[in-house]
């Protein structure tokens, strides 16, 4: 969605429509409830948090300032939504639930590089990668922010979250290659 | 394997944990509320403030001393035509105007009672013209120059030695004193006429006497529309041979041609 399109449903929520909501919870809806996922990792609170970011969303949508990249706006709220979450519910132990959740679908997208790795448990290489490695690893392939969207989310430069990144995919490959997480 | 090959297969992997989309917009829609509430935007105080005031309290800091600077050349614009106007004036008014245009006279004797005798203050003048006269060989039957002080205006001329009034060639004000010229020769009708409307005239003349003051000029009136200057050059009073020969008596006429040609009169 390019900003042009997000200002247009903006602009419907202004006037109180629900189709601009809805437009940008077709765009959006599910990256951001990877995002949440990969942080609270658990399906059912990952879908509440998906909920009131939308709702939040249609109170504060308006606000938004033009031409200041919507998509890193988006991200940093639902980043600091996830934070919030997780500083209320730090006594209770997450559901590592995710992945493995994850994984009840992936038979029907079966791709080339799923026969040759498919036995790759995805949650286990993903937390294999440090914290950091692992939210800019989701941020990039889950949401498809670009790595100035997320530097600009986690305030880091942007150079950091490429080598951080390419650090990551280097790692993920070698256990790959390696066989040590099938 | 290569690098893309792998973010290929983890993005796969990650993006197929997807939500029940449609449940979870119903879940959204049935929270909306009918209108969108807009909290107010709150204006952020630019973190450039204090910069924007102190350039602010500058700018108006310059504007006023340049808008000073400005008026107080304008001013004196105003006040050097202001002073050029009445030079004029008095230059070519006669004698009977200056008697309506100012109070001077009116402060005389006040304005003159604390000024320094003339005696003191000009005595190698007054031997320089003594000595001018001596040297002419007339000193008995010419004129006598003698600057000397009013201190009342009546009787005339108190401390004028032992000339009476009829000696008295010119008075008037130089640098802030009357000055009294003495003539013991008889003066042509014209002579007496301006010694007697000189003085008043110069007396109620200040602007042209403190300009006269300041070019070295040590006497200006008109008379009859001419200004006549008596001038100290070097500290010496001398008169131009011009204003001589226009109202003194014959006898000056070799004294002052003396004086034009600075040489001592034979």
């Amino acid at each position: 969605m390019t900003d042009t399109e997000f200002e247009q449903a903006v602009e419907q929520i202004r006037r109180g429509n629900r189709e601009g909501l809805r437009i940008l919870y077709e765009a959006y809806g599910d990256k951001i409830y990877r995002l949440f996922l990969g942080k609270v990792r658990s399906r059912e609170d990952a879908e509440d948090l998906t909920s009131d970011f939308f709702l939040k969303l249609w109170e504060i949508a308006p606000n938004h300032r033009s031409g200041t990249g919507h998509r890193a706006w988006m991200g940093t709220i639902a980043r600091n939504m996830a934070i919030d979450h997780l500083r209320h519910t730090s006594h209770e132990t997450p559901v590592e639930d995710t992945e493995l959740a994850g994984q009840e679908t992936m038979t029907e997208h079966t791709t080339a590089e799923d026969t040759v790795i498919g036995k790759i448990h995805t949650a286990d290489i993903l937390s294999s990668l440090s914290e950091d490695e692992q939210e800019i690893v989701r941020m990039h392939l889950a949401a498809e922010l670009t790595f100035r969207e997320i530097a600009s989310i986690l305030k880091r430069p942007m150079g950091t979250i490429a080598w951080k990144y390419r650090n990551a995919v280097g790692k993920l490959k070698r256990l790959a290659e390696e066989g040590k997480l099938i | 394997m290569t690098n893309k090959e792998t973010e290929r297969l983890v993005q796969m992997r990650i993006q197929q944990t997807i939500p029940d989309k449609a449940a979870l917009w119903e879940r959204i829609e049935s929270n909306l509320p009918e209108q969108p509430t807009f909290p107010e935007i709150q204006k952020t105080p630019s973190r450039f403030r204090v910069a924007y005031r102190v350039i602010g309290a500058a700018a108006c800091f310059l504007l006023i001393v340049g808008a000073a600077g400005i008026f107080g050349a304008l001013r004196g614009t105003v006040n050097k035509s202001e002073t050029a106007v009445t030079m004029e004036k008095t230059a070519d008014a006669p004698a009977q105007e200056y008697e309506d245009a100012a109070p001077a006279a009116d402060n005389y004797d006040e304005d003159f009672a604390d000024a320094a005798p003339a005696e003191e203050a000009f005595p190698e003048n007054n031997e320089a013209m003594n000595g001018a006269m001596q040297a002419a060989g007339k000193q008995d039957s010419s004129p006598h120059y003698s600057p000397n002080v009013r201190q009342e205006k009546t009787p005339a001329y108190a401390d004028a030695g032992d000339a009476d009034t009829s000696d008295i060639l010119l008075t008037g004000i130089a640098y802030g004193q009357e000055v009294v010229f003495h003539a013991n020769a008889s003066l042509s009708e014209e002579a007496e006429r301006i010694l007697q409307e000189a003085p008043d005239s110069m007396m109620k003349n200040p602007p042209m006497t403190a300009q006269a003051a300041e070019k070295g000029i040590l006497l200006t009136f008109t008379m009859d529309g001419q200004e006549i200057s008596l001038t100290a050059v070097d500290g010496v009073y001398q008169m131009t041979a011009d204003d001589i020969a226009y109202y003194a008596p014959e006898s000056f006429q070799e004294i002052a041609e003396a004086i034009e040609e600075n040489r001592t009169p034979d």
